[in-house]
């Protein structure tokens, strides 16, 4: 197995970049509720324009792209996916997006709490991914990171 | 033909070979291994009685013992031809007659190393599934109560605050002492690398950690900044141990100190005013990782100063 990480592909939370592209939602998909409440709060604090929505497993994330999102308008501008998650789990919710035409383009991160062995960093990036996101534990670095990304 | 029955009866297999590679002489144990008479095998070549022998480790350490008189020492797996698989540990030396080998049997060994080596996998696997497992509700525990601490700043009452920071500053710690389990527990060592690093700065840091627990702690600069070249998260996990066992209630005046530039030798210094029990300073992963470093660790007491001295492998 290869173990040579391409370092640039995991984000610095000292060094955001923007990611995020349009006005459609930002989505995250995380099964843990705690954690989206903290995504929550902290996007709030960001003061950010776009919409935020939460789904709690990649099931329904998926289902909301087939039946609601077929007009670019509400296109997702950025989508923050975690990997351990019942049901579908992170990846194949990942190359099941990538292998939608129309979502081809959608800035997607894969966001890790439990997770950060090299196997599943170089999973994600050749699965198309465009980051990779250790979850900030500080509240500081959840919010500027909504503020930059 | 020289009389070799003094070998006969001995408990490990013999052997002798001629320079042209010819059995001269096989022992009784050998010969109950290999399932054959003295009839059979003497005067014959050995890949003639063990076709593909010549493509072997055996093989070619036979003939370069007898080209090079000199004596070797190795394991060697034998497959037998009917399906059985031994490990033997065989001492080949030269004599007049060509070369003398001596096998003794230790597959039984060499299977309990291998149990052992996936014995350890398996304990390597558990506590990093187990670190993995405890760093997600460890992390929403800090995240939660910091936003305790920043969004009810003006309703939540003093001493509700000062719970959440000993919260928040008890689940960093466990984080961060989770975090080195991973790394220690070997399976993210291809992560590792040397660094360098300020070893006192460090060490600042650590004590800031406690000093949000309310430790009476001075940090006493004694010298310059401390840089050097190791493992930095190995290293910031052994002062946390470290920290953890010597400081006491009372008042603490730490420093840390480079003892031998040369030898890589260092000692963090307690002076403080309670008393010492007798407690285990240095535990095990704090000792499993300077012996990571190749190093040692020891600790001196005297007069209420507790000493903690600690080497890591030379640059």
């Amino acid at each position: 197995m290869d173990f040579n990480i391409n370092r640039n592909f995991m984000i610095d939370l000292k060094k955001l970049e923007p990611m995020a592209r349009g006005n459609g939602p930002i989505i995250v998909v995380d099964d843990n509720e705690d954690q989206l409440l903290i995504i929550k709060i902290c996007y709030s604090k960001a003061k950010r324009k776009n919409q935020l929505i939460c789904f709690t497993s990649g099931d329904t994330f998926l289902s909301y792209l087939t039946e609601k999102n077929k007009n670019l308008s509400s296109m997702p501008s950025l989508v923050l996916l975690d990997i351990n998650m019942p049901g579908k789990n992170g990846f194949q919710v990942l190359e099941e997006i990538r292998s939608r035409d129309e979502y081809r383009d959608v800035p997607i991160i894969i966001m890790f709490t439990a997770s950060d062995s090299e196997q599943d960093v170089i999973k994600a990036e050749k699965l198309r991914a465009d980051a990779f996101l250790s979850k900030p534990s500080h509240i500081g670095d959840y919010v500027s990171f909504f503020e930059e990304i | 033909m020289r009389d070799y029955s003094v070998l006969d009866d001995l408990e490990e297999g013999v052997q002798i070979i001629s320079p042209d590679l010819r059995y001269i002489y096989l022992n009784k144990k050998l010969l109950s291994e290999i399932q054959m008479t003295s009839a059979e095998t003497v005067g014959h070549l050995m890949k003639e009685k063990f076709p593909g022998i010549d493509k072997t480790q055996i093989y070619s350490e036979i003939i370069s013992c007898i080209r090079h008189k000199k004596t070797k020492k190795f394991v060697n797996e034998f497959k037998f031809a009917d399906g059985r698989q031994s490990f033997y540990e065989i001492v080949v030396q030269a004599i007049q007659e060509g070369v003398i080998l001596f096998s003794r049997d230790i597959t039984k060994l060499k299977r309990g190393e291998l149990l052992l080596k996936e014995t350890n996998k398996d304990l390597e696997q558990f506590t990093f599934m187990a670190a993995h497992t405890l760093r997600e509700p460890l992390k929403l525990i800090e995240s939660l109560s910091e936003l305790l601490i920043i969004d009810y700043e003006d309703t939540v009452p003093y001493e509700a605050k000062e719970l959440c920071r000993k919260i928040l500053t008890q689940a960093t710690q466990g984080l961060h002492m989770i975090n080195s389990l991973r790394e220690i527990s070997g399976l993210k060592n291809k992560d590792m690398n040397k660094e360098i690093f300020s070893l006192s700065e460090m060490f600042k840091e650590n004590i800031n950690i406690f000093l949000l627990l309310n430790k009476k702690i001075y940090f006493l600069e004694h010298q310059k900044n401390i840089e050097i070249y190791s493992y930095s998260s190995l290293v910031d996990f052994f002062i946390k141990k470290v920290l953890q066992n010597i400081l006491r209630d009372g008042k603490n005046n730490l420093c840390i100190k480079r003892v031998d530039e040369e030898k890589q030798i260092f000692c963090i210094e307690n002076d403080t005013d309670s008393k010492w029990d007798n407690m285990d300073i240095i535990d095990r992963e704090s000792m499993k990782i300077i012996e990571r470093h190749l190093g040692k660790v020891w600790t001196e007491l005297s007069e209420g100063r507790m000493q903690v001295y600690f080497s890591l492998e030379k640059q």
